[in-house]
């Protein structure tokens, strides 16, 4: 009976006007869609006074952000919209005050698990440039458990600066993370491709997501030797990012796994990355070369591989990884996108972080990789 | 990177993870989701059994004190088969063969790992840890067993601190209570006692028989002692509220004690005891205290010295110590007395509140045990601290040593002796406001006696009234009537004076309450004077003659 299970439909406009995202909006319900993804590109220049009334008059669940850039089935758009269809309800949340400093969000995850069946997706989007977004995974988890999956990133805009960035029926907002349940499975891809390079190092200064020093010296000037002796380049004024997207930090992990950190800007000596960095932990610093990055993405699309009736493939990439794999990049998408059963759909968002639940240890908040999640009707909805 | 520095690593990293925090829910959150992170583990539980089979063990499996992520639920609906061991080995006195057991259940493998004797902590990760990293672990887990012991002590502590600050609130909320209770029934026999004492004194004014006068003097000595009484448990209840303050003013310290222990020597002499005082010269004379507190408490000692001693001497001395400095003076108070003693165990206790030496002692001497109490908190208040020196059957010393300013030339307050009750030759038109019927009709009968001429008035509402249509001299106002009180008619009346640009009329209060905050309350809402009852009849004209110069009188 898979004709009753339809997949998602994707609608997708490039001018990034508000008028095309609404246009997309009123086709997508016209579809007779149960919930509506909207993915949006930075460049589109979205606004709160923009967007929110006509995002609070929706008639169906809306959910989604803005990241720099967004993925459309085979296409990269640097600006425009898509809007994804998706053939099931969804409940959208929020927890806010991403970067509160002494937030606990464990009540405020707990409050939410009243509301969320068990077995739900949780598609998690957050604000990509809040400073807690670790902390709040862990709290999510630590409610949430394996009895849920997990699948999503940080939304927001490459030029670092925090931003009304997540969408739905309340509007546009930032610094707060928006948890989705879908009733639906997912099967995932999670691999980024890079490797250890330099180091170990330990961290012995952190606080959120900066990194004040590495063995006891300033972080950047630890940091910049390597970099620079390896690259033969030379930071200067304003090409920090330029350099570091090459060289990211790994958090090491028992038997030799890393957790990339992105380093995404320097306050000074301080380093400031995508994501919590833990103080007393080990780390290096990594490095990729484009064809590991592409092998990776390959292995990520295998993996997310799935015999269940599938709904739609939702891709979170990292922006790094464009930047880094610059024209390649396009093969990284086609990589993946190749691997999908014709007529589903693949909708990205190239992040600011990746999120996603690995199976075999605790959620985490990843940099710099490539996380597929291909949605599937559960078993007790075919 | 190498086994080594990975096993260090680790190791490293977890052991700064432990401890982060004296309450054991914070402090085990701050180390197993981050330990559970770096180890690649899925989850993680522990249980703090302090080597104790937990209740209920034969039916269900306890519940972790903490694990990531949190159960749905008890452990025996969420993890049925960790329910199952962890049954399994509580049973079993908690034994786990170190560095841990690693059981596969249904393909995951769950670490057991014993933390020291107190606890037990489960990991459940893919693939297995290899021994060497359980054994790293094993050091850091004795750690977090000896953090989880100090969280439990602490927790104890606090437990106990607070049950120690709620049971001082209630002690403290008693004591108010008590402080509250003993003002109010000080006002309630203050009331009657005013009556009593002032009748006594209009019929001694009176013609009255040999033998009535007896009896009249009688009922005034025993009316003055259990007014001595009622000014103690009040002194005392001052005490306890923390209310009681000195009042330094310049004194006369000879005549002080010539006033004060004059009345007291007529006591001695009548039990036939030797009584002397001696004050060294080189004292200087005029000096800056509380003189009423001073007299207060040698009346207390020398007063004790005289009913605990039936034969031999009593002495009083006062002489001065070295070390003052400029414009001071260190004076030591001793009264030595050749009475029955106190025994050595009973010295500390004879300061503490309602204790006598031996409660034989109350039923023989009498007296509230208050006296003590209260010299000592006074002797405290003025910077020194009474002690006592005493062999049973030989007598005893009390003696204290207090610092007291020289007086510069300010004359100290001269005590008008006590005149007989003459007519005025300036009487008052006095407006009197009082509820009480006895007391309203002694205070009339006094008054009038004295040649002034008297309005009375049951309440505020009166007195206000009478203010208005007959402008008295002075009023004298009862605090507490029915209707309005005291107060109301007070800032009434001083109103209509600012409205109407009228000079201030003196108004006196009249209270039984004898509080200090009482007297405060009625001077903030413009009265000039207060008089506590019960007050001797010379008091209540002093006053008027103080509040009421000549200048003023209408006649």
């Amino acid at each position: 009976m898979l004709s009753l299970q339809p997949h998602a439909q994707l609608f997708v406009e490039t001018s990034g006007s508000c008028d095309g995202l609404f246009s997309l909006l009123d086709r997508a319900v016209s579809s007779g869609a149960q919930s509506l993804l909207v993915l949006a590109a930075d460049a589109n220049g979205f606004t709160p006074e923009q967007l929110d009334a006509r995002l609070q008059a929706q008639p169906i669940p809306v959910f989604g952000g803005i990241f720099p850039e967004i993925v459309a089935d085979g296409q990269i758009l640097k600006q425009g919209s898509l809007v994804c269809a998706l053939p099931v309800a969804a409940h959208v949340h929020h927890i806010e005050n991403l970067s509160d400093p002494d937030a606990d969000y464990f009540p405020a995850a707990e409050l939410l698990a009243v509301k969320i069946r068990a077995g739900s997706t949780l598609i998690t989007l957050v604000d990509g440039l809040s400073k807690r977004i670790a902390a709040l995974l862990e709290n999510l988890y630590e409610v949430f458990g394996s009895r849920y999956r997990y699948l999503g990133g940080g939304a927001g805009s490459l030029s670092f600066e925090q931003k009304p960035c997540l969408i739905s029926n309340r509007g546009l907002v930032m610094d707060c993370a928006q948890i989705t349940a879908l009733p639906a499975s997912v099967s995932l891809g999670i691999d980024h491709g890079w490797h250890k390079f330099a180091g170990p190092f330990f961290v012995t200064g952190a606080y959120d997501n900066t990194i004040t020093t590495i063995d006891y010296k300033p972080a950047f000037e630890v940091y910049r030797a390597v970099v620079e002796a390896d690259s033969g380049q030379q930071f200067g004024e304003d090409n920090f990012f330029d350099l570091a997207k090459a060289y990211p930090f790994g958090l090491d992990r028992l038997s030799g796994d890393v957790v990339v950190r992105d380093p995404l800007f320097r306050d000074g000596n301080k380093l400031v990355c995508v994501g919590e960095v833990p103080a007393n932990h080990i780390i290096y610093i990594l490095k990729g070369e484009a064809d590991s990055l592409l092998q990776a993405s390959q292995r990520c699309a295998q993996s997310a591989q799935t015999d269940a009736p599938l709904i739609v493939a939702l891709l979170f990439d990292c922006i790094s990884r464009t930047l880094f794999l610059q024209e390649r990049f396009i093969e990284e998408v086609d990589n993946i996108h190749s691997t999908l059963p014709s007529g589903v759909p693949l909708a990205g968002g190239l992040s600011l972080g990746e999120i996603a639940d690995a199976g075999n240890t605790c959620l985490e908040f990843f940099n710099k990789t490539a996380v597929l999640g291909v949605l599937t009707y559960r078993e007790q909805d075919e | 990177m190498n086994l080594t520095l990975e096993l260090v690593s680790v190791q490293y990293a977890l052991a700064l993870l432990v401890g982060q925090d004296l309450d054991l829910r914070t402090m085990l959150r701050k180390f197993l989701p981050p330990a559970l992170k770096l180890l690649n583990c899925r989850s993680g539980y522990i249980w703090l059994h302090n080597g104790k089979l937990p209740a209920g063990i034969a039916t269900a499996a306890p519940n972790p004190c903490y694990s990531y992520p949190a159960l749905h639920g008890a452990l025996g609906q969420d993890q049925p088969l960790l329910a199952a061991a962890i049954q399994r080995i509580a049973t079993q006195g908690w034994q786990v063969s170190k560095p841990g057991e690693i059981f596969n259940l249904v393909g995951v493998s769950y670490h057991f790992m014993p933390v020291g004797d107190n606890a037990l902590l489960v990991l459940v990760r893919d693939p297995p840890l290899p021994e060497a990293y359980l054994l790293a672990l094993g050091l850091v887990l004795k750690r977090l067993e000896t953090a989880c012991l100090a969280c439990q002590h602490h927790a104890h502590l606090e437990e106990a601190r607070a049950e120690a600050l709620k049971a001082k609130a209630m002690a403290e909320q008693a004591s108010k209570a008590k402080s509250e209770f003993l003002a109010m029934i000080s006002h309630e026999i203050r009331t009657p006692m005013n009556g009593i004492i002032g009748l006594t004194d209009l019929m001694l004014y009176s013609e009255v028989s040999a033998s009535q006068r007896e009896y009249l003097d009688m009922i005034k000595s025993s009316s003055n002692a259990l007014l001595d009484i009622i000014n103690e448990i009040l002194d005392f209840s001052r005490i306890e509220a923390g209310t009681l303050a000195l009042s330094p003013a310049p004194f006369t310290l000879r005549t002080l004690l010539q006033e004060t222990l004059i009345p007291l020597q007529v006591r001695a002499q009548h039990k036939q005891l030797q009584f002397h005082w001696e004050v060294a010269s080189a004292i200087p004379d005029m000096l800056v205290g509380d003189a009423g507190r001073l007299r207060q408490v040698m009346i207390n000692l020398v007063g004790n010295a005289i009913k605990f001693t039936e034969c031999g001497d009593v002495m009083v001395s006062i002489s001065l110590q070295s070390g003052a400095p400029a414009g001071q003076v260190h004076l030591l108070f001793a009264v030595r007395d050749t009475g029955i003693g106190i025994p050595a165990e009973k010295q500390l206790s004879i300061f503490q509140p309602f204790q006598q030496a031996d409660s034989s002692i109350t039923r023989r001497y009498g007296g509230t045990g208050l006296g003590l109490t209260i010299s000592s908190q006074l002797v405290g208040l003025m910077g020194g601290q009474l002690q006592v020196e005493s062999d049973v059957g030989h007598g005893s010393i009390f003696h204290f040593s207090i610092p007291l300013s020289i007086a510069g030339h300010a004359s100290p307050k001269v005590e008008v002796p006590p005149a007989v009750l003459e007519r005025t030759q300036h009487s008052l038109r006095v407006l009197l406001a009082e509820d009480n019927t006895v007391n309203r009709m002694l205070a009339v009968r006094l008054l009038t006696r004295a040649g002034h001429q008297v309005m009375e008035a049951e309440n505020g509402r009166q007195a206000v009234a009478l203010w208005q249509s007959n402008m008295p001299d002075v009023i004298l106002m009862d605090v507490q009537m029915p209707e309005m009180d005291g107060l109301e008619a007070t800032r009434l009346i001083r109103d209509a004076e600012q409205r109407n640009q009228l000079t201030p009329i003196p108004i006196i209060a009249l209270t039984a309450n004898a509080m200090e905050s009482d007297k405060e309350r009625c001077l903030a809402v413009g009265m000039d004077d207060f008089l506590s009852k019960p007050f001797q009849i010379q008091t209540l004209l002093d006053v008027l003659q103080r509040v009421c110069p000549v200048s003023m009188r209408s006649v």
